[in-house]
């Protein structure tokens, strides 16, 4: 298969699945940005792409998220920059939230009180439903680094929860 | 028994779900809107990093995938990929092509444009008519894996110093395509033959060592319709090929119809046809407009057929060919030619055949590994 036959087949198996993975990290608008980098890259990049297709997916979050990662400190240089100027700054449109149902509003304040690292294992695993191995390759760490990440995740996540009262949650996550 | 961390994780699952402002399936199907189109024409366009040596210049698209997406874009831009600089200043390099076939038209004298073709609709229903009578082909006793063996075409180039060496490259495709659509198809390339001799660093770069590649997918609507399920009646079965057509098509790259006809027969004819959907297909094809009849001509497996064309108007001015047999109605070869220079490929003569693909059999068989009698 000729290359652009090969990014074409990427592009359509996958690309829905690098914008759900912005889009619950980010607003919309900046969501397709940070995919289409993604694919940018993937571009350039193909021979790079894993030959396994288990591990295409992951190896495109893992981009997704110093993308991710590169849109979030120019924003915050932006805001910084417009606060030094005593400008009324934009709204720092982190991430739409789901409706107000209770439980999604504390876990998400359970996630805040959380490290960025310990956030995105608890997403990738939780939300992308990534396993271990696949979860390691996107946040480029060893398997093993990885589950002992997903175990003190899930720990602090719990305590976290425990800590907006939602004791139900806490124990749902096993927290100790 | 689950691990300590498969436990974890789905403990994680079960929490993290109700806060999952994306959940799955939400933004199903946006490769394909607006933005997701815009985002992928917009990166293709971007210029490809070069090449290595001897790449090979395989067919722009696999018959069954990719149907209609940029084609002549497409096309012009690997053809310049294909020019590769080996060592040392190159020189502008003339890509060598497959001989044309020759089509023979009764009283009429080529070569022809498009608006001087005769339509081919009296030879398309001829053609119907004819497959229509053949008997159906015999399924032997628990064989229910379709087999179809082709011949294909792809071209090696690589550039040196001011000289070019190029190849062709034969190709021998066996598929085999399972009534739950899972499918498999090894490639297997033959010995290249060098048809343009350039230094030595160049030839030992087209000189590749035959290979092997195989290749295998699950999913039935990547690769098209799955025969068993094509209505036979001409109009519905229009209907449904220009349907599944849809995903592989981009707005922007909208093109005739019958070019999407085209693709889409041409793919499916990598599965067992029985004769009552290929003269459906025919049938199909004779309701078209911007269908001709180029003529007689004699296919490159030596056998004698009937050609019929349609135009894309493009870059280049893409015509597809298909070439049925007379006496049974049956898909024998499709070409693909560039009646103009899209751009600038370093072709030497216009039109250009840049690929074909030869149906050389197809039967049933009992498993994904052993080809039909």
């Amino acid at each position: 298969m000729d290359r652009q036959a090969t990014f074409t087949q990427l592009y359509r198996e996958h690309y829905d699945s690098v914008l759900c993975y912005a889009a619950r990290r980010t607003d919309a608008d900046t969501a397709r940005d940070i995919a289409a980098e993604t694919f940018l890259v993937a571009w350039r990049r193909l021979a790079a792409v894993p030959q396994d297709p288990r591990f295409v997916r992951p190896w495109l979050y893992g981009v997704a998220r110093r993308v991710l990662s590169n849109a979030e400190r120019s924003r915050r240089r932006e805001l910084l920059a417009a606060h030094l100027q005593n400008q009324h700054s934009a709204p720092d449109h982190v991430r739409d939230l789901a409706d107000s149902v209770a439980g999604q509003m504390q876990l998400d304040q359970a996630l805040q009180r959380l490290t960025e690292r310990d956030r995105e294992v608890l997403r990738l695993i939780g939300w992308e439903e990534l396993d271990i191995c696949e979860a390691a390759l996107a946040m480029g760490c060893t398997r093993a680094a990885m589950a002992v990440r997903l175990h003190r995740a899930r720990r602090r996540l719990a305590l976290a929860l425990q800590a907006t009262e939602q004791p139900s949650a806490a124990a749902a996550v096993g927290g100790k | 028994m689950m691990t300590t961390s498969q436990k974890n994780a789905e403990l994680i699952r079960q929490m993290m779900a109700a806060g999952n402002p994306a959940p799955a399936g939400s933004l199903r199907g946006s490769w394909r809107d607006s933005r997701g189109e815009a985002t992928y024409l917009r990166i293709i366009a971007r210029p490809q990093p070069r090449s290595q040596p001897g790449v090979r210049f395989p067919r722009q698209w696999p018959p069954r995938l990719l149907a209609g997406i940029g084609a002549a874009t497409a096309l012009a831009a690997a053809a310049a990929v294909a020019l590769t600089i080996v060592a040392g200043r190159a020189g502008p390099a003339v890509i060598a092509t497959p001989a044309n076939l020759d089509y023979h038209l009764t009283g009429i004298q080529q070569p022809l444009t498009a608006t001087q073709l005769p339509s081919a609709r009296p030879v398309l229903l001829r053609l119907a008519r004819t497959a229509a009578r053949q008997p159906s082909p015999t399924q032997p006793p628990g064989t229910d894996i379709g087999y179809v063996l082709t011949k294909e075409w792809n071209m090696t180039v690589a550039v040196a110093g001011g000289t070019s060496s190029t190849a062709l490259t034969p190709q021998l495709d066996q598929t085999w395509t399972s009534p739950d659509g899972s499918f498999r198809q090894v490639e297997r390339s033959g010995q290249p033959q060098l048809i343009g001799a350039g230094s030595q660093v160049t030839n030992q770069a087209v000189g590749a060592a035959p290979t092997l590649r195989v290749l295998s997918d699950r999913t039935a609507a990547q690769f098209g319709p799955l025969v068993q399920h094509l209505p036979t009646d001409p109009a519905k079965l229009r209907a449904t090929l220009i349907h599944d057509a849809r995903p592989y098509t981009f707005k922007s790259h909208a093109a005739p119809v019958p070019w999407y006809l085209f693709r889409t027969i041409a793919g499916i004819g990598h599965e067992v046809l029985s004769p009552q959907l290929t003269a459906a297909l025919w049938r199909v094809l004779a309701a078209m407009p911007r269908v001709h009849y180029l003529g007689t001509t004699v296919d490159r497996a030596g056998r004698a057929g009937e050609a019929v064309a349609t135009d894309f108007g493009g870059r280049g001015n893409e015509r597809l060919v298909l070439i049925i047999d007379p006496s049974t109605g049956r898909l024998l070869d499709e070409e693909d030619i560039f009646m103009t220079n899209p751009g600038k490929l370093t072709i030497r003569n216009f039109p250009a055949v840049i690929g074909y693909v030869v149906y050389l059999r197809q039967g049933w068989t009992v498993t994904m590994r052993t080809p039909a009698p």
